[in-house]
């Protein structure tokens, strides 16, 4: 096995040609049957080619920002193939059009190579074995495929996969390759080590900050410090005067400076003086925005979901509770700021960036260089993360104008106060909730309503015409618990901020709200929170088993010196419940969490593992400081030093479990996110009042 | 610009720049040593953590002024050496996830271990919560560094 990233990229590109004997399949990947998130329409491609020296090469419409998908989906290939680990080299396709739609989000890599990558394995390992029946002249129920061979078991006779090609590419694909069961598996479900792991431990991941090319010129930008500002005038003499500084160019309404190196562009830019004038959006204030959302969830919004009747339950409820939940804005912040470089060779332009969206740059590219796709060759790099912030190719623009107007390789890095200024930041929202209980204390009715801005609406309108965005209501539509009166109803105010997904996008907001109140709801029914859900979650079983579980772990109801909270949440596929251990007055100190994931097949255990951990880390981290402020039009806070993120001394332990109910395959990468803040809250709330009705609690 | 000699992982570089510019800059532009990553250029988030005589130190904010006579270290050069129980340990922990973050995680490893023969838990954290890990790659980091210590211990 070998990563593409420390193969010569020449010598793999080489490949995709695929020159003399080789076994060349392509496989589409099935649009999923479930919505997917915020309309990013993907149907991925990707080929795999087994050449005459038995190398496997796969090339992987998804992009690796840290979540391990590239040894994880290069599993599902191997273990149907009945490959030799070693012989598998595994790249992430570059942006061509036969591959299709590539972007990476959802939780989807694995869960969606997870067919279509098994049955091309299993295809292609048919067609092997039938090569060698043939050759030997016996049926192909007498061999069998082990680890790059094929095997005539009676007499003995081996042939490996390399000198079978040539005869198996001759042979139709087949329609139904017979699939292993779960109990025939001999990779998934193993934590092989990660195949990315040794360049990046030894500093040799070349990511695409590190770029580097003969003659290339290193650029920076300088932007309006306030939204919606139009420059005016500069003067970039001092900038000039800086050695190494090549020169400084207006840039579709931004200021370019390119130099020699990194340092000279970063000072370049300093020491320009520009004038800019105000315009759309640059009033614009998050805390002024934060009240008006509020107000808006005073009044009902467009009906989403209505199950009974819901106004008048409340109307003859024996009793309310009512809560108002707030959430902020908040940055990605991933640790490799955005980046990309461009150059040409013999006409056609070459983009490497790192990104989750390999279309969407293309697309880009192809408009600032006005050439056609296939003049074209965009590179996926490894990303220093991501978090639903490289969905977007913003950054792909200037660099690929640049190095059209210069004619030399071009690099542009973003220093990390235009990183925080010029994301698209996780939408704000507010969510009043009101639910109703009878003169017997049950349940019968919850009522949500929601406002937050629509980032599906921000790039089309048109798409939300209606009042209704599916983005902006997963989790709180598709609310689990059985209630006979419900209603979820939604408004979609405007906002002069950029909005964009952030890992688990509004699952995390809507999951901190049901998973809040379900626990004051339990506290004004005098019922254990554990119990109450149970209760209510009898028609969702999935979920349910994942309550059961993480109360099991943590020896819920048992004497403890912490205190306790839980939450659960389904999303992308799979259904996550945690608790939390917290203890504090002043501030929460979190020192355990449990989680109980059940997301089907698991294909890397250790992934799995490392996913949890980090989502937790993630959201916590959103949980107790991250609060992305604006105020005219003015990005507040640019750098760590005002946007505190979580740090070793306050990362919990984390305990995972996975359950396994026979369900189909979920995603990983979101799922954990959602419960966190809920769980930690409630524990707080146990551990001390009041409650924390808005984040971030160090407010 | 003035002319400035640097040792960096046992080499002497002499270069010819502005005595002010970061080190940072020189050893990924100049001595293409990319290990060492830009994650804030404030000296927040320890991304471009060195040794300099045996000090981690913030490359971002120490200028080559600073670093011309001592030895500094990189990732590159402590682990030009086969088989250092740091590499071993954050292999078998698999702490990675996007990995960019972790050459500066190391090398301020490094320097605890320096110090700290056999350090607890809250060294391990205290010393490690200058460097940020926006993936959460914490619990592994901390057990990568108690093994690695372990293992130097016995050796
Ligand atoms: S880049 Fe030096 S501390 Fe962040
Ligand atoms: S591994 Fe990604 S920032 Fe640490």
């Amino acid at each position: 096995m070998s990563s593409g990233t420390t193969l010569s990229r020449r010598d793999f590109l080489k490949g995709l040609g695929a020159g003399g004997a080789a076994l060349v399949l392509g496989f589409r990947m099935a649009l999923p049957g479930e919505a997917l998130a915020e309309g990013l329409i993907f149907e991925p491609n990707a080929n795999i080619v087994i050449d005459a020296s038995g190398a496997v090469k796969l090339w992987i419409p998804w992009q690796e920002i840290g979540q391990g998908s590239l040894t994880a989906i290069s599993m599902l290939l191997a273990e149907e193939l009945e490959a030799d680990w070693n012989s598998i080299e595994m790249q992430m396709a570059p942006a061509l059009r036969k591959f299709g739609r590539m972007s990476t989000g959802g939780s989807r890599s694995v869960r969606e190579s997870w067919e279509p990558l098994r049955k091309a394995g299993a295809g292609a390992r048919e067609m092997l074995v039938a090569a060698a029946a043939a050759k030997w002249n016996v049926d192909p129920s007498e061999c069998r495929a082990r680890s790059g061979k094929v095997l005539h078991k009676s007499s003995g006779r081996v042939l490996g996969y390399g000198e079978l090609v040539e005869d198996a590419s001759k042979l139709e694909e087949p329609e139904s390759p017979k699939l292993k069961t779960a109990d025939e598996f001999r990779i998934i479900g193993r934590s092989i080590p990660r195949v990315d792991s040794p360049d990046k431990v030894d500093g040799k991941t070349i990511y695409g900050f590190d770029l580097k090319h003969e003659n290339m010129l290193t650029a920076t930008l300088l932007g309006s410090p306030f939204l919606g500002g139009k420059l005016l005038s500069f003067d970039d003499s001092a900038a000039r005067a800086i050695p190494g500084v090549q020169d400084v160019m207006e840039l579709e309404g931004d200021i370019a400076v390119l130099a020699d190196d990194s340092w000279a562009a970063l000072r370049g830019r300093d020491a320009i003086k520009a004038e800019w004038e105000p315009g759309k959006g640059s009033d614009f204030d998050s805390e002024v925005f934060r009240v008006e959302i509020r107000d808006l969830t005073s009044g009902p919004g467009t009906e989403a979901r209505h199950d009974g009747d819901a106004p008048s339950a409340l109307m003859s409820a024996t009793r309310t509770v009512e809560a108002l939940y707030e959430l902020p804005f908040l940055s990605h912040a991933p640790m490799e700021t955005m980046n990309a470089t461009a150059s040409y060779t013999e006409g056609s332009l070459n983009v490497e960036v790192p990104t989750q969206g390999p279309s969407w740059c293309r697309s880009m590219a192809e408009r600032a260089a006005r050439l056609h796709s296939s003049k074209i060759h965009l590179r996926p790099m490894l990303a220093g993360g991501g978090f639903g912030r490289r969905l977007w190719p913003d950054y792909v623009d200037a660099p690929v104008r640049l190095t059209r107007k210069l004619k030399r390789p071009v690099k542009v890095i973003w220093p990390r106060e235009v990183d925080f200024a010029w994301d698209y930041f996780r939408p704000a929202s507010a969510h009043r909730m009101r639910a109703g209980l009878d003169e017997n204390g049950k349940l019968i009715a919850w009522a949500h309503t929601l406002a937050s801005p629509s980032i599906s609406g921000m790039m089309n309108p048109a798409a939300v015409a209606n009042g209704l965005d599916e983005g902006v209501l997963a989790g709180a539509e598709n609310l689990p618990y059985a209630i006979d009166n419900l209603l979820v109803d939604l408004h979609l105010p405007p906002c002069d901020l950029p909005v964009g997904w952030l890992r688990s996008v509004y699952d995390q907001n809507n999951a901190f709200a049901n998973e809040c109140f379900m626990d004051e709801i339990a506290l004004a029914m005098k019922r254990d929170p554990v119990e109450l859900r149970l209760e209510l979650l009898a028609e969702s079983p999935r979920l349910r088993g994942t309550v059961e579980r993480v109360a099991e772990l943590a020896g819920w109801g048992k004497e403890s010196s912490l205190a306790r909270g839980m939450s659960c949440h389904h999303c992308f596929g799979t259904s996550v419940a945690m608790v939390a251990e917290v203890s504090g007055s002043e501030r929460p100190k979190v020192h355990r969490i449990f989680a109980a994931v059940d997301c089907g097949p698991v294909v890397h255990p250790d992934s799995l593992r490392q996913q949890v951990e980090g989502g937790i880390a993630y959201a916590l981290s959103a949980a107790l400081y991250e609060n992305a402020v604006v105020s005219e039009g003015r990005v507040q806070k640019q750098n760590f030093d005002d946007y505190p993120v979580l740090r070793m001394d306050e990362m919990p332990e984390v305990v995972v479990e996975t359950v396994d109910s026979g369900s189909e395959i979920g995603g990983i990468g979101e799922p954990p996110v959602p419960p966190t803040a809920a769980a930690v809250c409630n524990a707080w709330f146990a551990a001390t009042e009041p409650r924390v009705r808005r984040l971030p609690i160090l407010n | 610009m003035s002319l400035l000699e640097l040792r960096v992982n046992g080499r002497v570089h002499s270069i010819d720049r502005d005595p002010d510019t970061p080190l940072l800059w020189i050893l990924r532009d100049q001595f293409n040593l990319t290990a060492a990553k830009y994650g804030c250029g404030i000296g927040e988030c320890g991304a471009c953590t060195v040794l300099m005589d045996g000090v981690a130190v913030r490359s971002c904010m120490t200028s080559v002024s600073e670093a011309v006579g001592a030895k500094i270290l990189t990732l590159e050069g402590l682990f030009a050496v086969e088989g250092h129980p740091l590499r071993r340990a954050w292999l078998g922990e698999e702490v990675s996830q996007c990995g960019f973050c972790q050459p500066g995680q190391i090398m301020n490893a490094a320097e605890l271990l320096g110090r700290v023969a056999d350090p607890s838990t809250s060294d391990v954290r205290a010393a490690m919560s200058g460097n940020i890990c926006r993936c959460g790659s914490y619990p592994r980091i901390e057990k990568a560094i108690l093994r690695a210590a372990k293992e130097m211990r016995h050796e």
